[in-house]
């Protein structure tokens, strides 16, 4: 069993002690997701009280990652909180346009 | 449905619960008032106002607000209601759950009605909201959790998104989205994506997820029929994907659900059920009891007791469950996502 799984998140700058099993899950889910996984990009913003995972796609793919009303993702937030447990940490997702 | 009885802690608050049992409008609804509400000192209510309430037999559907829909979180309620006549767009409306639960929709008044709401005291809805979220395919519990969950900026920013992104257009309109744009608006756009193959596709999306969750899992195709199956993960740790209350699973499912719809091309026919370590079977059965209790309850008071609206898959069990106790029997009412179950006594 391994938390460090982060082989698929290219975070270029996730802090060492961040988060790497939520970002891992973000990563897979919204390429899972998009036409365009090559296009998916997650960093982390540590500026905030708790680190910020911040998501950007392909334009064209954003409302698929949204999903009518936010549901695809509030899904994936409530997914990747929970991938946060992994690493003890308490994470929010944003999605950038 | 004829008549249906509630009480509040004034006669407007009865009135809204009514209404959200009813599932229509105001303008929809007659009222009778049976019993005002009586107040002691300090403003303490002695007794509960109550009133009855019935779809008005031939009032035409109010056709304002209409292009509203899925445009504005506070635009809900009289959606919801008006859908009762308005047809059937349910995939415009099935967001609308992700409001429910965090007291969002429509007013202040609207939020406090909603935990008198379903059964005339908070402590049935509660339960029946616990009780309920169990197999439930994404809509509802993972709204409520949602929207109790992220709370801040972020959600909202993301739910006004995908208003401009979506909003106004039905849901045929997003799958020809995902396919790549093909298809015309309003055509539904279907895929003859066999079950097996859609299960697959899941499974598949669930291992990745075990494996990049760090867990330590295997995921299997169960219960394989014409038109459902049923993808099941097992192993140490998984109730993590479970969640509270089953809000990540229920995530999970609305993942599943893209995931496959995205391989498909547009929307397959079948429904595949993702589950873990067995939690859906376990509450299946916390839903039997649950109805057990409130078919008890009718049974006691004569008095008819909607639970709280839940996916179709629930439905059949608490019909089932409550059609095998004698002296109720259930019905149906409302429209998707806001329909649910009525447990009336048998006459």
């Amino acid at each position: 069993m391994s938390d460090e799984e982060t082989t698929d998140a290219p975070a270029e700058d996730a802090a060492p002690e961040g988060a790497p099993t939520a970002q891992s899950v973000l990563t897979y889910l919204t390429k899972s997701i998009v036409e365009n996984p090559d296009e998916v990009e997650v960093g982390v913003n540590n500026s905030g009280d708790r680190a910020t995972l911040e998501v950007s796609v392909a334009s064209g793919d954003m409302g698929r990652v949204i999903g009518k009303r936010g549901r695809v993702a509030n899904a994936i937030r409530t997914v990747v909180r929970a991938a946060a447990v992994r690493d003890g940490a308490e994470i929010d997702v944003e999605f950038l346009d | 449905m004829e008549w249906v009885e509630t009480t509040g802690q004034s006669v407007e608050l009865a009135k809204e619960a009514a209404l959200d049992r009813l599932g229509v409008d105001r303008s929809e609804a007659e009222f009778e008032v049976l019993e005002e509400a009586q107040t002691g000192w300090f403003g303490r209510v002695k007794a509960e106002a109550r009133v009855r309430a019935r779809v008005t037999p031939t009032t035409p559907r109010p056709k304002q607000e209409r292009r509203d829909r899925g445009n504005k979180k506070g635009g809900n309620r009289n959606n919801q209601r008006n859908k009762k006549r308005g047809g059937n767009n349910s995939g415009n409306n099935s967001g609308d759950t992700g409001n429910s639960g965090g007291g969002n929709r429509g007013g202040g008044k609207a939020a406090a009605a909603a935990g008198a709401a379903a059964v005339g005291g908070a402590g049935v809805a509660a339960a029946a909201t616990s009780g309920t979220d169990a197999g439930n395919s994404s809509p509802q519990p993972d709204g409520n959790a949602n929207s109790n969950a992220n709370g801040g900026d972020t959600a909202s920013t993301s739910g006004d998104t995908s208003a401009t992104e979506d909003g106004g257009r039905n849901r045929n309109n997003r799958n020809n989205k995902q396919s790549g744009g093909k298809g015309k608006n309003n055509v539904q756009n279907e895929s003859d994506m066999s079950v097996p193959d859609q299960a697959e596709v899941a499974k598949t999306f669930m291992e990745g997820l075990v494996e990049h969750m760090g867990l330590t899992g295997t995921v299997g195709i169960e219960n394989v029929l014409e038109d459902e199956a049923t993808v099941q993960v097992s192993g140490e740790n998984v109730g993590l994907l479970v969640g509270p209350g089953g809000r990540t699973l229920n995530s999970l499912q609305e993942l599943s659900r893209t995931v496959i719809q995205r391989h498909a091309g547009g929307s397959p026919a079948g429904r595949i059920r993702i589950d873990v370590g067995g939690y859906r079977a376990r509450r299946k059965e916390a839903l039997e009891n649950f109805v057990g209790t409130i078919a008890a309850k009718v049974v006691e008071t004569g008095k008819a007791q909607a639970l709280e609206p839940m996916g179709s898959a629930d439905r059949k069990i608490a019909h089932d469950a409550a059609n095998d106790i004698a002296g109720v029997s259930t019905i149906s009412e409302g429209e998707d996502p806001r329909r649910r179950v009525v447990i009336v006594p048998a006459d």
